[in-house]
């Protein structure tokens, strides 16, 4: 089996932990339990780094505690897999920085040491890439569309509203269902904001589910795009930048 | 004066003026057969082709924005599909048929923008204005906008909300643009066309509507472009041009002008042409016909004529 | 069990998988909407149940 195909496959088997764990049918995610029982511990810690953020997040949503194994476990895959602070690929940079951003608020450890990437200055929906280019990558950025983070990113997408509706239409008609839904993540944080959008983030996120059909990374999305929508806003939760 | 970009009506004055030449030059293998009666077997393969070409001869002549060369040919291409209609007798023989269709009434009005006139015709399409039959036939939202358009132009006295008839339409309902297919797309288009008028009265257009398209458009000429649905884009092209503040994206124009033969010839899609000269006519006579009415809204839109 | 401190470090190769699929592109082929007659003719027939084209009247 490839590292490619591995790697993949272990993404999704953690994916459909942390669904479950978000579902409240899992219980906790046990990262710790899902490496050690994993026959590819590599392919395992792969995952977690895959996940990055969204690994976290039914600590982030639902409130529960991060374990100190689980943190450990997140530490080797960074130890595994380190960040490269001078990664070229800024998309990369932004997901490891906002995985150790959320790492530090919930062990209250500082160990991922993940240097913020520089900004970009082209990134917005009127760059080079246009707005169809630009939410390619906004779908990429996906797992920092949760709660407590904000920055640079989280700016342009609130600048970048429309676009990013566009871009969640375009996919949709594509039938690029995994692109489209990680757009409707960014919908859901938009709609979590209280920022107006001029699509109904429910009736897509619907749509994308019944019809785009769903592996477990896809599932994780949408679960967590869900738990955005129907969040009440402003629970007093302090941002963290990334 | 509407602000469009010089890319674009750059782009616009070669399709407009290269489609009307095709148009003109290719004008006979969109003659009606010989035994052509008005009841018409098959409408949709010859009466429509040449009511087409006669929408695209008649909106270059009311814009008025082409050279006169052009003006020329365009009259030329009038007079040529008069004859074929035998100067209106084969349309006022299919209305006199068939009282509920309503193609002759379609057919007719850009006759009538351009001054021809056919007096029998009048009375009858006069005195069908005033059967409730007439006017309560089913027929599709965008279809009613066209036949209400096409009543406005030839002087028809029943005059219809077309505010209400918009309402009714897809577009009206400014559905999720995300659940829209090939055929909607054009059920959009035309509705649009109908409500400004082929682009001649853009304030015709819902402002709601209006800013709806504003945020859509970009979308759908993507997706469309994507998968080469050159005739659709075009038409797309046309309702961003007819808006009140016109969306007309340089780079889209620029692709369309781009694939436009010397001799005018535009594709309908991405598909190998046919060599054949008849097939050829068939199959894009009408992405030439949308290619020279996007040129000429755009350049009377730029000219400040609306 | 993790504490039996197996150092594990991703090889170049493995490191740029793992950036792949954190970098996933979009679809490369689209699959938007086109003409389908089968998908309105059959449907139209179903619900309306309309009739067969006529062909020209016996006598005018």
């Amino acid at each position: 089996m490839s590292s490619h195909s591995a790697f993949a496959a272990a993404s999704d088997a953690l994916a459909a932990c942390v669904l479950g764990a978000l579902d409240g049918t899992g219980g906790a995610v046990q990262l710790a339990r899902y490496v050690d029982d994993a026959s590819d511990t590599l392919a395992a810690l792969a995952a977690v780094r895959v996940l990055g953020a969204d690994t976290f997040s039914p600590h982030l949503l639902l409130e529960g505690p991060l374990p100190a194994q689980d943190a450990a476990v997140v530490a080797k895959a960074f130890d595994a897999f380190p960040a490269s602070g001078a990664s070229e690929e800024a998309v990369v940079a932004r997901r490891d920085h906002a995985t150790a951003v959320l790492f530090a608020r919930l062990s209250g450890e500082d160990t991922l040491r993940v240097a913020e990437p520089a900004p970009v200055d082209d990134a917005g929906p009127a760059g080079p890439a246009g707005w169809a280019g630009w939410c390619v990558r906004m779908a990429q950025l996906a797992p920092l569309a949760t709660l407590v983070l904000d920055g640079p990113v989280h700016e342009a997408a609130r600048d970048g509203a429309l676009q990013l509706c566009r871009g969640v239409s375009r996919s949709i008609l594509r039938r690029d269902f995994p692109t489209a839904v990680r757009l409707v993540r960014w919908l859901a944080w938009l709609h979590h904001e209280g920022v107006g959008l001029p699509l109904d983030p429910g009736l897509v996120a619907e749509h994308v589910l019944l019809v785009g059909g769903a592996g477990p990374r896809t599932a994780l999305d949408l679960a967590i795009a869900r738990h955005l929508l129907e969040r009440r806003p402003g629970k007093g939760v302090k941002a963290a930048h990334a | 004066m509407t602000t469009i970009p010089e890319p674009v009506t750059r782009a616009a004055r070669a399709m407009a003026d290269r489609a009307l030449s095709w148009l003109h030059a290719n004008r006979e293998l969109g003659g009606l057969p010989p035994d052509t009666t008005e009841t018409m077997a098959d409408p949709d393969s010859v009466y429509k082709p040449l009511g087409e070409t006669t929408l695209a001869a008649s909106l270059i002549l009311r814009d008025g924005v082409a050279g006169p060369g052009r003006l020329v040919a365009a009259q030329s291409l009038m007079d040529f599909t008069w004859e074929q209609f035998g100067r209106g007798d084969m349309i006022y023989e299919r209305q006199l048929r068939h009282t509920l269709m309503t193609d002759p009434l379609e057919m007719y009005a850009p006759f009538v923008r351009c001054g021809y006139r056919h007096e029998g015709l009048d009375r009858l399409l006069a005195h069908r204005s005033r059967m409730r039959s007439v006017n309560s036939a089913e027929v599709l939202p965008n279809r009613r906008l066209a036949v209400a358009n096409a009543a406005r132009v030839v002087g028809l006295e029943h005059a219809e909300d077309m505010r209400t008839l918009a309402g009714a339409t897809w577009l009206g309902a400014r559905p999720e643009p995300w659940a829209v297919n090939w055929i909607t797309a054009y059920a959009m288009t035309h509705t649009v066309f109908h409500l400004t008028d082929w682009g001649g009265n853009p304030s015709g257009l819902p402002p709601e509507l209006a800013s709806y398209l504003h945020d859509w458009l970009p979308v759908w000429i993507d997706v469309w472009r994507e998968v080469g649905q050159w005739d659709l884009v075009t038409e797309l092209l046309i309702v961003g041009a007819s808006l009140e503040e016109p969306y007309c994206p340089p780079e889209d124009w620029e692709a369309i002008a781009g694939l436009q033969h010397e001799d005018g010839f535009v594709p309908r899609d991405s598909d190998p042409v046919d060599d054949d000269p008849q097939r050829r006519f068939t199959d894009h006579q009408h992405t030439v016909v949308v290619t020279a009415v996007a040129g000429s809204i755009a350049l009377a839109r730029a000219q400040g004529r609306r | 069990m993790l504490t039996q401190e197996i150092a594990l470090t991703a090889t170049p190769t493995q490191t740029a998988t793992l950036s792949a699929l954190m970098t996933e592109p979009e679809a490369t082929v689209s699959d938007a909407p086109l003409y389908t007659p089968e998908a309105a003719g059959l449907l139209l027939a179903l619900l309306l149940l309309s009739p067969k084209e006529p062909k020209e009247p016996r006598g005018k």
